[in-house]
């Protein structure tokens, strides 16, 4: 008899419980942080680490590192080196954020930009553009407007600030307008593709702005 | 044996978290399912798994267990773990490959959802999968029940969900909360069903996929 019940039971506790899981983490910690490096003068310079002393060149054509993912609030240290530029560069990435650390030249001086990005929109059936207006005195108030289209992908981008937008995958080329003026030649985006995330550089040139254009790639 | 010809010819390639990796739950319920209607099938679940781990290739935390067709279950050790998606999908060359993955991305007992963390994992595993050209289904997190051990939560598991859903292209979503109504399925944990809550998912997933597959 109480080997019925208690095979009953065993039957009974087996079909309708589960075996008890191990408790294990749901997520990380803290969300994931990136941090890039940006070129944005018109001379190839390298990004060195402190501590390591390794070297990523950045040209003007490719001006932009890939996104490294690092550990949220801990200082990353390095330099952007090159001719007579040795320009230190120290910042803290909050969870969740890409920060990118730039280097702009005002009055012909080197100057650090840190632009910060808190993506909400990530969404692998749309490309994502972004416009960082680093163009100083030439630029107070960026947009892109998108050619023969006759509308703004981005408008209204205060200097050192960026502005995010999602859109179809198509083939588009932008105009930059600083101020209600467009200046500088329009710039070809190419097939932007589903998923991948993109920023368009707006940095000052020799007598006008200039673009220039970077996939948003984690290392 | 299968029941059904719906799924016959067709090979299948189920990977997953926990809800996988115990031979009482979508182990048993989901792969029965899809034999049943004449697929081949096989299953693999580690415990704890995200997506980067079925991306690179990780070993696990606590647990591991594996079906194939009609087997027994083969339960391993703690630190069992997983084999990178592409190496799977070249050795077996399934037809479609199912993702069961979410609940180890809803850090439920945090007070914001990691996006950025959870958009890293994603993309980087259905991009992996993507390139191989395997269909794919990617089978979001139930509701379970609020509470227990993992402090998991309606809201939570909702925005979790959302955010799959426009992330796992190339897969397919298959969005598991619309299978059923908030706490319908009894848990064990809030987390974990019990068996017969096992069985409703895995027959509601199956449903879902066989509409995903033979109505186009």
């Amino acid at each position: 008899m109480n080997k019925l019940l208690i095979g009953g039971l065993y039957f009974f506790t087996s079909t309708i419980f589960a075996a008890d899981m191990a408790l294990y983490p749901t997520g990380p910690s803290q969300d994931s942080s990136f941090v890039r490096f940006v070129n944005g003068i018109d001379q190839g310079l390298d990004i060195v680490a402190a501590g390591s002393n390794s070297k990523v060149g950045l040209s003007t054509t490719k001006p932009a590192t890939n996104f490294y993912a690092i550990a949220a609030n801990k200082e990353i240290k390095g330099k952007f080196v090159g001719g007579s530029i040795n320009s230190d560069i120290s910042l803290k990435v909050k969870p969740g954020e890409f920060a990118s650390a730039i280097l702009v030249k005002v009055d012909n001086k080197p100057k650090q930009v840190i632009v910060r990005e808190t993506p909400e929109d990530f969404n692998s059936l749309k490309a994502s553009v972004a416009l960082y207006n680093l163009a100083e005195k030439q630029c107070n108030l960026a947009s892109l407007s998108v050619v023969g289209k006759g509308v703004n992908l981005v408008e209204k981008v205060s200097l050192n600030q960026s502005v995010r937008r999602s859109l179809n995958p198509i083939n588009i080329s932008v105009q930059l307008v600083c101020d209600g003026k467009s200046l500088g030649s329009p710039l070809s985006l190419g097939n932007l593709q589903a998923g991948k995330r993109y920023t368009v550089f707006a940095f000052a040139g020799a007598k006008e702005p200039q673009m220039s254009f970077a996939e948003d790639t984690l290392q | 044996m299968a029941t059904s010809t719906l799924l016959a010819g067709i090979s299948v390639l189920i990977i997953g978290d926990s809800h996988l990796a115990n031979p009482n739950h979508l182990l048993n319920s989901l792969h029965n399912a899809i034999l049943a209607q004449g697929a081949k099938v096989h299953s693999i679940g580690v415990c704890g798994s995200t997506p980067m781990d079925w991306a690179k290739g990780a070993p696990g935390t606590c647990g591991k267990a594996e079906r194939i067709d009609s087997g027994t279950a083969k339960v391993s050790g703690m630190t069992e773990g997983a084999t990178a998606v592409k190496e799977l999908l070249q050795k077996e060359k399934p037809n479609i490959i199912i993702v069961v993955q979410g609940d180890t991305m809803g850090a439920y007992d945090k007070p914001s959802l990691p996006k950025s963390w959870v958009w890293q994992q994603v993309s980087t595993l259905s991009k992996e999968i993507g390139t191989t050209n395997t269909k794919c289904i990617w089978v979001g997190p139930a509701w379970g029940t609020e509470g227990g051990k993992f402090k998991k939560t309606y809201k939570r598991v909702e925005e979790l969900s959302n955010l799959l859903a426009t992330n796992v292209s190339p897969c397919e979503y298959l969005d598991s909360l619309k299978l059923s109504k908030p706490g319908a399925w009894a848990t064990i944990d809030g987390q974990h069903f019990t068996a017969p809550g096992y069985k409703l998912w895995g027959d509601a997933i199956t449903g879902a996929i066989i509409t995903k597959v033979t109505v186009k």
